[in-house]
């Protein structure tokens, strides 16, 4: 685990700051540009929200290649041995709500994400030749409906996400996932030193 | 509250559009209620807390 002045442990590397930060924008990005004309805030919406949409795609996929090539996956993956922090013990690098919004966003970014490709084919942008064809209207249907189920847990998951972000006593993970670091006596105070993975 | 968007095919079958959104407002909701529940939770156990220094 190297160690920095003034005590701090690195918890997240640079890459892995931008990937959460571009994932935030693009989502609000989306949600607002999806949202938005539905709640009678009316403004050419679509170009927005495709190139959006490439963005958090190739995100996406940069991340899983990373996590899962240069990065312990299973540090993000909920255990039953998870459970025991419910009766006090501390957790790894990741607590156990910390893996369930992970996982959470994890179903909705991609869900989100392949019907969004999808999708794509049928408005028709820069990367595909619009064909509505290559679907029937009811698998178009379904595929518009899993991507508004991903749409709702979004809104639901970016509201729980940032109030337990900007709580007082969460402050340090949000201090990470800005500047990447947390104090040693900060990491003692939540986890088990020395299991927090990679940064 | 509609909980889907119907719309019909070329031969007047009825098919899916997507998700009503009236589902919106269970969404934004659902969030709200998580919030405000451990908001207070959070209040209470600060409470309680203090209460025991005392």
């Amino acid at each position: 685990m190297a160690t920095e002045p003034l005590d701090k442990v690195q918890r997240h590397a640079g890459i892995d700051r931008l990937f959460h930060w571009v994932t935030a924008a693009t989502m609000v990005v989306l949600l607002a540009t999806s949202l938005l004309p539905i709640i009678g805030i009316r403004f050419a919406w679509v170009d927005l929200h495709w190139m959006a949409g490439v963005l958090l795609t190739v995100a996406i996929v940069l991340h899983i290649v990373r996590a899962t090539f240069w990065q312990q996956l299973m540090v993000i993956v909920p255990r039953p041995a998870d459970l025991a922090e419910f009766s006090g013990a501390r957790p790894g690098k990741y607590s156990l709500p910390q893996k369930l919004m992970h996982l959470a966003w994890a179903l909705a970014v991609v869900a989100a994400a392949v019907t969004g490709v999808l999708l794509m084919i049928k408005a028709g942008t820069p990367f595909f030749v619009r064909n509505p064809y290559v679907f029937t209207l009811g698998t178009w249907g379904y595929l518009t409906l899993l991507h508004d189920l991903a749409a709702l847990l979004s809104v639901f998951l970016i509201m729980v996400h940032v109030y337990f972000g900007l709580l007082p006593e969460k402050r340090a993970y949000l201090r990470s996932m800005a500047k990447g670091w947390m104090t040693r006596a900060e990491l003692r105070a939540h986890h088990r030193d020395g299991e927090r993975g990679p940064p | 509250m509609e909980l889907l968007r119907y719309g019909h095919d070329a031969w007047g079958q009825v098919v899916i559009n997507g998700v009503s959104w009236d589902l919106l407002g269970l969404a934004v909701g659902a969030g709200a209620a998580v919030i405000v529940i451990h908001a207070i939770y959070r209040a209470i156990g600060k409470t309680s807390g203090r209460n025991r220094g005392n």
